[in-house]
């Protein structure tokens, strides 16, 4: 079965940027996008993902307010939180959800290391 | 006034965001608590439209600014309703300094806060645009918006980012305005261009 990945971010060139490194990373991926957490909420109600790509700071909900509902529809999910608020209050509230944290600005290195995290995610469980 | 696609708007939007973003971790330090930040919006706009913005509910305003040059020159301004930057100083320096004393350091410890600030916002900038920004010493501005911006007035543009920053238990906030010559627009748009073509195929 395709794994599928859920990008949900409100900025169109951030998408675009994780959209194109998870394609030349996990070509066989296949990829939805939100710009926003209720679009998130509608595709994770119809979708089963793998894993999801969150930002941290969108209108209407931010990126904890957005785990927390994916969650509560699939509490497997592995979740990787894009910010880059980096403050340390931020870090500590995404590890205490459950949260891997990634510090923008996107890049290949970044991407690679969510990739290799989401796969020593599922061998762990 | 220059014209920006919605595109290349997204993508200052996203490159500010991520600076600002790093400029409030760094006053988090300084003040020891939780910096929150509004989602930004980037306004390219002249003087006018940028005063009427920031006279909203503050007539005077106080704060720090810092010149940059490089393949494109501006300045980057933190600015603070004035009533609220001794509140800022006395979450630096701890509650039990007495008042006096903060009036007398509050010059200081706002050049400081605007340094630090604006050097992570500008740090950032140089990492995103692979570029090298030189920065002049913060200089504290205080007055009405009109008077922080006259200088500006003459076919310059501004990039008028909408960020709001706030303390959330000490009702403190603020904005970042960046100012950028009108000779500097082209050499901004192609900075823009370059960061996008990082992105791969649109």
């Amino acid at each position: 079965m395709t794994n599928k990945v859920l990008i949900v971010d409100d900025s169109r060139v951030s998408r675009i940027f994780i959209r194109n490194f998870i394609r030349q990373l996990q070509p066989q991926w296949q990829i939805f996008e939100a710009d926003g957490g209720k679009a998130a909420i509608a595709l994770a109600a119809e979708h089963r993902f793998y894993a999801v790509s969150l930002d941290y700071n969108m209108p209407e909900m931010n990126g904890f307010e957005v785990a927390d509902r994916l969650k509560a529809i699939d509490p497997h999910c592995f979740i990787g939180l894009l910010t880059a608020n980096v403050q340390r209050s931020t870090q500590e509230q995404a590890q205490a959800a459950g949260l891997y944290f990634y510090k923008k600005p996107i890049n290949l290195e970044m991407m690679q290391q969510m990739m290799m995290d989401v796969e020593a995610y599922y061998a762990a469980v | 006034m220059p014209q920006f696609s919605e595109l290349q708007k997204d993508a200052l939007c996203e490159i500010f965001n991520i600076s600002v973003s790093q400029a409030a971790a760094a006053m988090s330090e300084i003040i020891r608590a939780t910096v929150k930040l509004t989602v930004p919006k980037v306004e390219i706009c002249d003087v006018e439209t940028a005063v009427a913005y920031l006279n909203q509910g503050n007539a005077r305003i106080c704060g720090v600014s810092q010149t940059f040059h490089g393949s494109f020159d501006g300045k980057a301004i933190l600015i603070f309703p004035e009533e609220r930057s001794l509140e800022l100083v006395r979450l630096m320096m701890g509650i039990d300094v007495p008042m006096e004393l903060l009036t007398d350091m509050e010059q200081d410890a706002l050049a400081e806060v605007g340094n630090i600030v604006l050097n992570a916002c500008l740090a950032s900038l140089s990492d995103m645009f692979s570029q090298q920004f030189d920065c002049e010493l913060p200089q504290l501005v205080e007055g009405n918006s009109l008077s922080l911006l006259q200088g500006y007035g003459a076919g310059n543009v501004l990039i008028l980012l909408h960020i709001k920053f706030s303390v959330a238990e000490h009702a403190l906030e603020g904005y970042i305005i960046f100012v950028v010559n009108a000779h500097s627009m082209k050499a901004l748009e192609q900075s823009v261009d370059k960061f996008l073509q990082g992105a791969g195929d649109i």
